[in-house]
């Protein structure tokens, strides 16, 4: 990484700007799709096409009366949300833009993503805990168990991405996929990790920890104001950062489709400003197809029980990402052997 | 324990079986059967039914069979109902309680009754089965250990009419707060309700109570909002 | 703050603290409550489950009354160990305005825009079986056009009625595209309701003797164009939704119960027919046209909350039959009974004639009369089962005593049972399943 402090400050001050518009553009985007799904116009009142609704709903929550119920443990209770988005916000530190581009290039970034999505937990568990409402607690309690029981596919899923690569880093797990995007190599896993990525972000059909319906917002319930705008802008952060980690492992990150061919015709384009222009637009074309898969899925199907999902995870989901980390283990054996 | 002679304190108003009723728009012709009646069926017709019930249980417990508009009805002594309606459900067939309610009649002996509604589902048959209660006396041997369905039913009509169901498994007030004191369906009980017998959360942050929610039907003013500014208009009142 | 009191709000004052009794005896009765779950396992020899507690890991959740879920002012005090429900005790009331009261003092007629309020899903529905039943009671014939409108406006307010419940019940579940689109049927149906009535929701547009007006050619083209259309919307909507894993998942095996028990509980409507007991008053009495039309009545005997979904899916199929066969056979002819005693009569009648007027103001003022110490019990099917209405009179023209029988409060006595044993996120599914409709079950 060639790039000096302040560059990196600079670089990291616009991710981070980006991120919270890609937010608001998400939240949109939501609104447009599960509009269109729902035949109904939707959003079309604020600004051209209702592009300013995010907007409008920021202000709606600055100007928002603040309620700590009485009975809540106050510095928890506004801690929680400050620590979702802190720890949403950091996860972009790792993630690689285009070649060469990256805010934090370190050697072991998967393992820091998975510790960072381990630690969001800690907001929903303690939101609820110190809501001192009973469901707020439910909401933390569901949470924790959820992520815990997924998270162990994840990173199963992770690991037998990280074996094909022979890799900790990110940058040089996205470069491993230049012959071919690990979707298509290891498709156990990457259905794995798209299934956990839901759960982790806690998006329908995994929302059990909301679930409006019969918690009535779960964690969130006792939180008004901006800080249950920050719930809402880490979730959507969360759903943006978990569709960059999908498209890293498996869809082969900023690479472009065919890279190497593209560059075997074309040379001059190695190394200019277009091509990792051209890589970026390719990145976020494939978190945005993502991003659609997320707002898809949620507005399609019921949410899952209790019951059902601990079955899926520790039943289902589980053995089969044990089984694909041993195929996995066994295939690269074999390349190494052969080679 | 609450106190049941509490609502019958107002027994001087006139009974309607006494009194001639001093306008009709139509003349009214006695019940009769209206066995012309172009909305009855068949299934309410129930003589056999009854005459079954008197067979086994005799003339004092099975009273007088009502016909009106095809629907036979009979009244039974209340304290033989539980039987009655066994015997209704194991032997004739009935085995499914539609409805169950309760009457004030507002006259002197004899004042409530509880009707039963059952069904026989395979017989298509609906018969309807009441029993008398006198004001003294409020209390009817429950049938849910017959019907498990009538416990709500029950309740509501000890909710509403203030008959104590005995060996009811759970006599709550079913709508009305368990903190109320009166019994609403009884003809005695105003229609605006008892200022005051129903607290209700405050209207402003730092009002009392609301105490009468119909106050200004009762004459008195209601109380204004708490930062309303008066109008120039009442000002000028 | 004081440390002494473990509930902050005590000390707020006195606002919060109305109805203690009220609150006192619901607690009790959750504790003193004998939960079928304790005896299964007293039943293999074993210890009762939940014996004691001593970890306390025990929860009491007060769900409602102001609760998304509820469908209305429902409250479920629920007893709870993580996300089991041992106990369940349900609290209604809270919608509950004395309608059999306020009956007391109005005229037959006047009392019809109350009935809209009561399963304010299908007001239709209510209008119909309150006049059937003044008209048994008063020995009133009605015309036969007036009786098949009737039927085809009570079976568009089934279709109603069930479509609420289907994107209600979905939306409970997490599904929230399908309340939109059924929100759009519902639109529709609106739509034919104004056309018709000339209201779309509280529409108190059948009356004493016959109906208020009419039908238009234009209405009858909207019927008609809802009949056409909708059987594929309805296959549509089955298409996404019978075979998707989670929502079956969802449904399967929740709330059963079997006929017997539905029997013993007094369940009606599509709940009763999910069991297994085909009960269904359109059959059991037929009542306006319904012994001349052919339909099915459809009937699972799973019992679950996947039974009782089926059958009203399929319910909403067979009310689309039934329209057609009324559309192809609504005869002509009057619309209310000829009678100045027994319906209003026309409008022209009373704008151009003495008669008219006279007759017109005293069926306002004193409307129907039926015979002193008559005494009748009418039910319909209406959409959440059996609606019935016990009337009796005292020769005025005011009932002495209206008693409702209404389908969701029979329904809701047997959700107590039902949802003991499961889990929470059921009782939103099963709340959506009985479909209870609070402003009928509170009267």
């Amino acid at each position: 990484m060639d790039l000096g402090l302040v560059w990196t400050a600079i670089f990291g001050f616009l991710v981070i700007n980006g991120m919270l518009t890609a937010a608001a553009l998400l939240v949109y985007a939501e609104r447009r799709v599960s509009g269109l799904m729902q035949n109904r116009p939707g959003p079309n009142r604020v600004g051209p096409a209702g592009l300013l609704t995010p907007f409008a709903d920021v202000a709606k929550f600055l100007f928002k009366e603040d309620i700590v119920p009485a009975a809540a443990t106050r510095f928890i209770h506004s801690l929680a949300p400050v620590l979702m988005v802190v720890i949403a916000m950091t996860v972009p530190a790792v993630i690689p833009f285009a070649r060469g581009v990256v805010i934090a290039d370190i050697s072991v970034s998967v393992l820091v993503v998975l510790a960072l999505t381990s630690v969001s937990v800690y907001g929903i568990t303690l939101a609820g805990w110190s809501s001192n409402n009973k469901y707020s607690l439910l909401g933390g309690l569901r949470s924790s168990a959820q992520m815990i029981s997924y998270e162990l596919s994840m990173g199963l899923a992770v690991v037998s991405v990280v074996l094909m690569a022979s890799s900790l880093s990110l940058i040089e797990i996205v470069e491993a996929q230049n012959t071919a995007w690990y979707i298509f190599l290891n498709p156990l896993g990457g259905i794995i990790f798209i299934i956990t990525a839901f759960a982790e972000t806690n998006r329908a059909p995994f929302d059990l920890p909301e679930a409006e319906q019969e918690l009535v917002g779960g964690y969130h319930t006792e939180y008004s104001g901006m800080k249950f705008g920050m719930f809402f802008l880490a979730e959507y952060v969360n759903w943006f950062v978990a569709s960059f980690i999908i498209v890293t492992l498996f869809f082969g990150g900023y690479l472009l489709p065919f890279e190497s061919t593209i560059l075997s015709l074309i040379p001059a384009l190695e190394g200019t400003t277009l091509l990792g222009l051209l890589q970026f637009a390719s990145l976020m074309l494939k978190v945005a197809f993502f991003g659609f898969v997320f707002i898809w899925v949620r507005w399609t199907l019921p949410r899952f029980k209790y019951d059902q999902l601990m079955t899926l995870g520790w039943k289902y989901v589980l053995p089969i990402a044990l089984v694909n980390v041993v195929l996995v283990a066994l295939g690269m054996a074999a390349l190494y052997a052969l080679s | 324990m609450r106190d049941d002679a509490k609502n019958v304190a107002d027994k001087t108003a006139p009974h309607h079986e006494d009194e001639a009723l001093k306008f009709y728009f139509t003349p009214t012709d006695p019940p009769g059967d209206a066995s012309d009646n172009p909305h009855a069926k068949a299934s309410t017709q129930v003589a056999d039914a009854i005459d079954a019930l008197r067979e086994a249980f005799g003339e004092p417990t099975i009273g007088e069979m009502r016909v009106y508009a095809g629907e036979h009805e009979v009244i039974v002594d209340r304290f033989r109902i539980i039987e009655v309606c066994r015997y209704l459900k194991e032997e004739q067939g009935f085995d499914y309680l539609s409805d169950l309610g309760g009457v004030d009649r507002f006259v002197e002996g004899d004042r409530f009754e509880v009707f039963y509604n059952l069904i026989s589902l395979d017989d298509v048959k609906r018969i309807r089965v009441r029993v008398r209660v006198d004001e003294e006396d409020l209390t009817v041997p429950s049938i849910s250990s017959v019907f498990r369905g009538a416990t709500w039913n029950e309740r509501e009509v000890y909710d509403m009419l203030g008959i104590r169901f005995d060996g009811h498994p759970d006599l709550r007030r079913m709508f009305m707060p368990e903190d109320f004191e009166y019994y609403p369906q009884r003809k005695e009980f105003p229609l605006l309700g008892v200022p005051g017998s129903l607290p209700l959360p405050p209207q402003t942050p730092e009002g009392d109570l609301t105490l009468d929610p119909f106050a200004a039907a009762h004459g008195s003013k209601p109380r204004e909002s708490f930062d309303e500014p008066k109008s120039d208009f009442e000002q000028s009142l | 703050m004081s440390i002494t009191s473990p509930f902050i709000g005590a000390d707020l004052g006195q606002a919060f603290r109305f109805w203690p009794r009220h609150n006192e005896a619901i607690y009790k009765r959750l504790e003193s409550k004998h939960a079928w779950l304790e005896d299964q396992h007293v039943g293999d020899g074993g210890a009762p489950v939940f014996e004691d507690d001593p970890l306390e890991n025990e929860m009491i959740l007060n769900m409602g009354p102001q609760h998304p879920a509820t469908h209305g002012v429902l409250r479920c005090v629920v007893k709870m160990d993580g996300e089991l429900i041992e106990r369940a005790v349900l609290d209604i009331g809270y919608l509950h305005r004395g309608i059999e009261k306020l009956a007391e003092s109005k005229t037959y007629q006047e009392f019809m825009p109350y009935t809209d309020r009561m399963d304010y899903l299908s007001p239709y529905s209510n209008n119909v079986a309150w006049c059937l039943a003044v008209e048994k009671l008063a020995s009133i014939e009605v015309p036969e056009r007036a009786q098949w409108i009737r039927m085809m406006m009570s079976e568009l307010a089934r279709i109603s009625s069930h479509l609420l419940w289907l994107g209600v019940g979905l939306m409970d579940a997490g599904a929230v595209s399908v309340f939109l689109w059924t929100f759009q049927g519902r639109e529709d149906i609106y739509k034919i309701f104004d056309e018709v009535a000339g209201a779309r929701f509280t529409v108190s547009h059948s009356r004493i003797g016959g109906i208020a007006s009419d039908l238009t050619p234009s209405s009858l083209a909207m019927i008609k164009d809802f009949v056409a259309r909708y059987p594929k919307v309805i296959k549509d909507w089955q298409d996404l939704l019978n075979r998707n894993r989670i929502w079956i998942d969802r449904n399967k095996g929740v709330g059963t119960i079997t006929a017997e028990e539905a029997k013993e509980l007094g369940l009606t409507g599509a709940n009763l027919r999910g069991s297994g007991v085909p009960y269904d008053v359109r059959r059991f009495e037929p009542y306006l046209k319904y012994d001349d039309v052919d339909f099915n009545i459809p009937i699972r005997t799973e019992g679950d909350c996947l039974a009782r979904y089926f059958v009203r899916m399929e319910e909403m199929l067979e009310s689309l039959k039934i329209i057609e066969q009324c559309l192809e056979r609504l005869p002509e002819g009057k619309i209310r009974a000829d009678d100045a005693k027994s319906a209003y009569p026309s409008k022209e009648e009373v704008y151009y004639s003495m008669e008219g007027m006279i007759h017109d103001f005293m069926y306002t003022d004193t409307g129907v009369a039926p015979p002193k110490g008559a005494r009748a019990y009418h039910a319909i099917e209406a959409p959440k089962g059996e609606l019935g209405f016990y009337l009796e009179s005292d020769g005025t023209g005011r009932p002495s005593r209206v008693h409702i029988n209404s389908p969701s409060f029979s329904n809701l006595q047997a959700l107590e049972y039902m949802m003991e044993g499961e889990a929470v996120a059921d009782v939103v599914v099963l709340i959506g399943s009985i479909d209870p409709v609070m402003g009928e079950a509170d009267k």
